[in-house]
């Protein structure tokens, strides 16, 4: 069994470093097995290595015997293999989620302790045998949709369908702006996407994220021209009403956004990307009547834990129904070797990346 | 006949080279019966008012030639207090001598005198009314002619976002200087909510800082220096913990790193009303308080919360006549200048230039 793992004194993901652990063959009462089916590779798994976050989450225990560590990663999906006898409602063979990142998920095993009346530790997505979600879906389903399918309905919940309504959001091209346009489109609200230009696939870019169904997509330097804004711009939206826009980014790119917003529309930002500050023409909240907020999945899942669990399911839904799909990511297989070099391997092409474990 | 004057403007410009007076009759012996003849008692010259003619306020009045100009016009001003001086036949809510106050925003209230359909005004007590209804105060002409919009703002920014449990929880403003922010402060007072206000430097900071907290009752008041002082902000939680409450609210009238110091002072999902922009700069936000504090911030604009809610409009109104009655609310004091029957346009833009120092009131 190993674990990627880091240590107080780490700085980076150079770092970072493979401890092996053992599991025991019979699990306790209260405990539960999972082997790991792929996690995914996010920007704030890497934040957090790199102490952006502050202080490290607590350290935790690989079993029994083996020294606590830190274990990175947030998210994975896994299967439970085996179940202690005082657990109810998982069977060996069920598809799992941790309803909590502390345990770490950059790992081939997880020894969950189930202690009786505390939080629940686990969240199923699928019953052993049952069909209709992929272990993608699985590995990417904590964080990114729920992000999105909240943006998307948390703020606004009087969409039209009649087709007028829109969304406009920067970082565009990310995994929570490409869930976020197919939750969008689902309710017939148009979206306009904007993404770094300049880049030599552009075509390929915007082509790849209209098939996933962004009404619009265009550049940084478009969407902070004013020129483009009065001309280009109008006609793309068309006389709609622009009701949300969704922001990563922060600086002059969130207030490209908000003088985007039709009167009585809001700005949610969600990400700070480029680490400059919301800024925006005072007047032009004032008389247009604009509101700002600030989005934490974490945040809202601790005020109202069933809120998360309800859009889970929401989620799982689609993805059964086939109306939902993971965003392009590289994928990587771990059958054997290095399970680090595997991780760098994604973590130095700078991509999104989903490691699936086939040797489980 | 009467022979009334008003302050008018054809085109949009600065106050001191558009305004114009234009006289004008009012034929009295004939009012129509639907309406109402007034004379002004007082009107002042707000921030809004200002903008209005420079053009750059969304909510303007139409440019007619329903005064006999030969341009089409609109009059100055949208406050003010006024008597009922003549009553259209099939006029029941008013008799001569009333007073009362336009009842929609454009009204044109830098005139001497107007006839108006009757729906135009609403009524409030003059002082003989206030008397006879066993009040302890009666409404000066400075409390009538600035009701409308300061008094309302603050009492509606108090009151219609958030709810603030008196004696625990806080509201920050900036601008605690302005008329707004006066009447901020007392009514929160009142309400029993504390309140800090936020003040320019000066030399005679004391005199000022004693001002608002003897007279207005502001709990503490800080300079924007201190305001903007990251150590301070532990003085601020000290205060709070104190307590047992929160900053929920923070209102905004200055933008820049004012404005976003007021929203760091505010606590978890607190609320930011932007309701001016003294300083002419933006509302700057970290997104660190948007994210993980849950911070909302909102515009606050009573033009547009109050046109089409009148119901609203006439329970605040009716709360802050009750508490000028009553002696609870003072007036955040104006400049008040005689109209000496001179040019009338010349009063008001001799005001427009000194509002700078002060709240003006043109008083007839
Ligand atoms: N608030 C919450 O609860 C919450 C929940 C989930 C995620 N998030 C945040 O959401 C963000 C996106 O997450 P993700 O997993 O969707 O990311 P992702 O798929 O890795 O995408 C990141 C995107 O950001 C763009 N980008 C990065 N730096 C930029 C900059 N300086 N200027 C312009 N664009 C920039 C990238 O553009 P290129 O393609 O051009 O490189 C890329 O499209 C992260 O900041 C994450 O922390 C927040
Ligand atoms: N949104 C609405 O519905 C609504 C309604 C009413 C009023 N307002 C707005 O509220 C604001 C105040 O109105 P008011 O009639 O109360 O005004 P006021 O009595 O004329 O007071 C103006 C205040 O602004 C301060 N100030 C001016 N320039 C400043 C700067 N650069 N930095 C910091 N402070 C500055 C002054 O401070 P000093 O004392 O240091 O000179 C003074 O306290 C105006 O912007 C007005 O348009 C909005």
């Amino acid at each position: 069994m190993s674990a990627i793992t880091y240590g107080d004194h780490t700085k980076d993901v150079e770092d970072l470093e493979v401890t092996k652990f053992t599991v025991p063959s019979a699990v306790e009462l209260n405990q539960i097995l999972l082997k790991t089916l792929a996690t995914p590779i996010n920007p704030s798994d890497l934040l957090l290595i790199r102490g952006v976050y502050g202080a490290f989450p607590p350290k935790v225990k690989l079993s029994e015997t083996d020294p606590v560590v830190h274990v990175a990663g947030n998210e994975g999906v896994f299967e439970v293999t085996k179940v202690g006898k005082n657990i109810k409602g998982y069977s060996e063979g069920d598809w799992v989620i941790l309803t909590s990142g502390r345990l770490g998920t950059w790992r081939t095993h997880v020894l969950v302790d189930y202690p009786e009346g505390g939080p629940e530790p686990l969240f199923k997505v699928k019953s052993a045998g049952e069909g209709g979600l992929k272990k993608i879906e699985g590995a990417t389903l904590s964080v990114n949709p729920p992000t999105a399918y909240q943006l998307v309905h948390n703020y606004v919940k009087d969409w039209n369908s009649d087709g007028k309504d829109w969304i406009v959001q920067n970082a565009g091209g990310s995994h929570v702006a490409q869930f976020l346009t197919q939750f969008a489109r689902l309710l017939n609200v148009n979206v306009l996407s904007v993404i770094r230009g300049g880049k030599p696939n552009h075509d390929e870019i915007v082509s790849e994220l209209k098939l996933l169904g962004a009404t619009a997509v265009i550049t940084e330097e478009q969407a902070q021209s004013e020129q483009f804004r009065n001309n280009e711009l109008k006609s793309i939206f068309n006389g709609g009403n622009v009701r949300l826009a969704i922001n990563c980014l922060g600086g002059a790119l969130a207030t490209a956004l908000f003088l985007m917003l039709s009167p009585d529309g809001a700005m949610v930002t969600y990400g700070a990307l480029t680490n400059d500050p919301i800024t925006y023409p005072l007047r032009w909240q004032q008389y247009n009547n604009l509101t700002t907020h600030g989005y934490f999945l974490t945040g809202n899942t601790k005020r109202n834990p069933q809120l998360k669990i309800d859009t889970l399911n929401a989620v799982i839904k689609l993805y059964k129904l086939g109306k939902l799909q993971v965003p392009p990511a590289t994928l990587l297989e771990f059958k054997d070797g290095n399970l680090l070099d595997l991780y760098l391997q994604v973590i130095k092409s700078g991509k999104k990346g989903i490691v699936k474990y086939e040797s489980n | 006949m009467i022979t009334a004057q008003a302050v008018a403007y054809s085109k949009y410009g600065e106050p001191k080279d558009v305004l114009f007076t234009h006289k004008y009759e009012i034929d009295d012996d004939n009012v129509p019966s639907d309406s109402i003849v007034v004379k002004t008692l007082g009107s002042p010259v707000n921030p809004s008012d200002i903008n209005q003619v420079q053009g750059v306020y969304p909510s303007r009045p139409e440019l007619t030639k329903e005064l006999g100009t030969s341009e089409p016009a609109a009059v100055g001003g949208n406050e003010g207090l006024f008597e009922v001086i003549k009553v259209g036949s099939g006029v029941s809510q008013f008799k001569v001598g009333d007073w009362c106050v336009p009842t929609s925003v454009n009204f044109g209230t830098w005139r001497t005198h107007a006839l108006c359909a009757s729906e135009k005004m609403t009524k409030l007590n003059n002082p003989t009314q206030s008397k006879n209804a066993g009040k302890k105060h009666s409404l000066t002409v400075d409390q009538g002619a600035t009701i409308s919009v300061n008094p309302l703002t603050a009492l509606l920014m108090l009151t219609h976002y958030v709810k603030l449990q008196p004696g625990k929880d806080w509201v920050v403003q900036n601008g605690a200087n302005s008329a707004v922010g006066k009447f901020v402060s007392q009514i929160a007072k009142i309400l029993g909510i504390n309140l800090i206000g936020v003040v320019r430097d000066r030399d005679n900071l004391q005199a000022l800082v004693d001002e608002l907290q003897q007279e207005y009752g502001a709990d503490k008041v800080i300079t924007e220096e201190q305001n903007e002082l990251r150590d301070f902000s532990n003085e601020v939680k000290s205060w709070v913990k104190e307590t047992g409450g929160d900053v929920k609210l923070a209102l905004n009238c200055v933008g820049g790193k004012n404005a976003t110091a007021l929203a760091r002072k505010l606590g978890q999902d607190g609320l930011m009303l932007t309701y001016g922009g003294m300083s002419f700069q933006p509302v700057i936000i970290p997104t660190a308080v948007h994210i993980f504090k849950n911070v909302t911030s909102s515009g606050f604009w009573v033009t547009a919360l109050l046109k089409n809610d009148p119901e609203l409009k006439k329970r605040s109104l009716d709360q802050i006549v009750e508490w000028y009655e009553n002696g609870q609310l003072k007036v955040a004091k104006s400049n008040e200048v005689k109209f000496d029957g001179s040019d009338l346009a010349k009063v008001y833009t001799d005001a427009v230039a000194n509002s700078k120092q002060g709240k003006q009131l043109i008083v007839y």
